[in-house]
């Protein structure tokens, strides 16, 4: 349908959903089969991770621009690939989790309406 | 390899047909009998796969150039079977469980007809252990005692063909012995002795059920891919099955799956699929370092190879030697992982039998009864309660290339099935993208864990999907 409309014909809505479900793509649907840390996920991690990506996923985001939203979504997308690729043991994996709610959160408490 | 006696029952051919010969036979004989075709000093494995009146039809496994009609054809009066015993982990097979290896040693590179090799072998000295006492009361399936095979305990079992229960009058103390060696001796209920060895042959179309209950699989496998965990989780005991077009990716998930997989045993079944991807296989496995364990990976695998260079007949008894390995290993409490690649590829060799039968064809040439074959092999996965009390499961994966088989495998595959690729992202090269909403289309319901509930609604992620779907 996006392609069809174009992205300027797409709602803001529907764009931010779109880079929602890239984000989700991204970073949980795709893991680096060569990276020892990314390429096995463990249960418990698996758990832990989806409930973070599911607290995105789940929060209302706003955003000015459609250029905005996706800078931030890709933003984040890195910050999250990196944090995919840290042991869920060592203290960066928090901090960098931190980093990533951090960031979203910002976004909606100071982000402009649509 | 089964020796040729005098009392044999024997045949003749009347007609020959690719892989199949029709036979007139004196005597009587068997559905999915086991006779041998004679050509000079060569003897063509082939399994009976009808009968009518005094003929039956028997699909041969080699290649049946030179035979004509009025060659003799000899019946071994028994049903495809494998050994079982210790010894099947690490090797390397083909479908009717000629150690390759072995095979390539007496061939070299290029196999020959005709050549058949005991599955399991005769030399290796295994370091046996009884578990049982004289006067132990036992049933098929309970274990007389074990020896080490790698990683496991290998547990030496009652025949699991026995009826009834035996009393043990013989038992070795520890000793170091092969796998033709009688180590016990036990008593059936008419008071004849028979006896147990290290190994035992089991009929590969036929499931094993020497145990006490089959439970409902409840416990997640974890595969360590999230895609998979998280959205399409198979539980031990389940089956699943990996449909997609060439180039999908379906190979590779399953050998990242093999990698990691939360189970004891992997069986690798290579059904007909290219003879690179194999190889492939067979080159890595090895080098590979089992994450739970630090050593090779093939500690805990087994392969059966059955590539499209290979007859296509066995294509169909290779899924069945591998099923009926995992069953034995399920014996022993163990979790086994049962790959089968492809399922296409073994329909396809069901439909060139059938047509080569004159059945009536079904959907695109397929034989009508494909399905029920194809849920018959799924249901042979399952979680079971041994004898011991102790839990085995198997495991059964299979995929299967919908462009080739329409779609027709798909329905009977009890459980669930994922959906790796659309065509499109496959010519991208682009694996394991699993788009939702393909299955909401689909209508089937996605067994989830932990997601929570409002997530899961079409209206929470189906919308941008569907359009990057389409």
């Amino acid at each position: 349908m996006m392609k069809v409309v174009g992205e300027e014909g797409t709602a803001m809505p529907d764009f931010v959903q779109y880079l929602k479900a890239e984000f989700l793509d991204e970073v949980y649907l795709q893991q680096d089969a060569f990276h020892d840390v990314d390429g096995a996920s463990s249960a418990d991690r698996q758990k832990h991770v989806f409930s973070v990506i599911h607290g995105i996923m789940t929060t209302p985001l706003t955003f000015k621009t459609r250029d905005n939203a996706r800078q931030e979504f890709l933003r984040w997308q890195q910050i999250a690939k990196d944090w995919n690729r840290i042991p869920m043991e060592k203290p960066e994996f928090k901090t960098t989790e931190e980093k990533l709610v951090h960031a979203v959160e910002q976004h909606r408490s100071t982000g402009e309406e649509n | 390899m089964n020796d040729a006696s005098s009392h044999t029952p024997k045949g003749t051919i009347d007609g020959v047909n690719g892989n199949l010969i029709r036979v007139t036979f004196p005597e009587s004989v068997m559905q999915n009998e086991v006779g041998y075709a004679l050509l000079g000093d060569l003897r063509l494995k082939a399994e009976i796969v009808r009968v009518r009146g005094r003929q039956c039809w028997l699909q041969v496994f080699e290649d049946t150039a030179g035979l004509k009609v009025g060659d003799p054809v000899e019946f071994s009066t028994e049903l495809l079977s494998v050994e079982l015993g210790p010894g099947l982990l690490k090797s390397v097979y083909d479908g009717l469980q000629n150690p390759l290896p072995e095979l390539a040693e007496q061939c070299g590179f290029f196999l020959e007809r005709g050549q058949y090799i005991d599955g399991l072998n005769r030399e290796t000295k295994w370091d046996f252990t009884p578990s049982v006492k004289v006067g132990d009361v036992l049933s098929a399936g309970e274990s007389v005692g074990s020896v080490p095979e790698g990683l496991f305990t290998h547990r030496i079992m009652i025949p699991f063909d026995w009826r009834g229960s035996f009393t043990v009058k013989e038992i070795s103390e520890a000793l170091t012995c092969t796998v033709d060696t009688v180590i016990a001796k036990v008593e059936d209920g008419a008071g004849e002795l028979r006896p147990v060895k290290l190994f035992q042959t089991w009929p590969v179309k036929k499931a094993i059920k020497a145990y006490d209950e089959r439970l409902r699989p409840t416990e997640n496998m974890t595969t360590q891919v999230r895609i998979l965990d998280t959205f399409f989780p198979v539980a031990k005991g389940g089956t699943y099955c990996i449909p997609g077009p060439f180039g999908a990716g379906k190979t590779v998930l399953q050998q990242i799956t093999s990698r990691r997989a939360d189970v004891d045993i992997v069986i690798v079944a290579a059904c007909g699929e290219r003879a690179g991807e194999v190889v492939e296989t067979l080159r890595e496995f090895p080098e590979l370092e089992d994450p739970r364990t630090g050593k090779s990976l093939m500690e805990r695998t087994l392969i059966i190879c059955n590539t499209s260079s290979m007859p296509v007949a066995s294509r169909e008894a290779s899924v069945y030697t591998g099923v009926t390995i995992a069953e034995y290993y399920r014996q022993m409490g163990l979790n086994v992982l049962m790959l089968a690649d492809s399922t296409s590829r073994w329909a396809q060799a069901l439909r060139e039998l059938s047509g080569r039968l004159e059945e009536i064809p079904g959907e695109e040439a397929f034989p009508a009864y494909l399905e029920t074959v194809i849920a018959n092999f799924y249901e042979r996965a399952g979680l079971v309660r041994l004898k011991d009390g102790s839990i085995g499961s198997v495991t059964i994966g299979g995929t299967v290339s919908p462009v080739v088989t329409s779609r027709n495998p798909l329905p009977k595959v009890p459980s669930k099935w994922w959906e790796p690729s659309t065509v499109s992202a496959a010519n991208a090269r682009i694996n394991v993208v699993i788009p939702p909403s393909t299955l909401w289309r689909a209508g089937v319901n996605i067994p989830v864990w932990w997601i929570p509930k409002n997530w899961i609604r079409p209206d929470a992620v189906c919308g941008p999907v569907a359009m990057w779907n389409k």
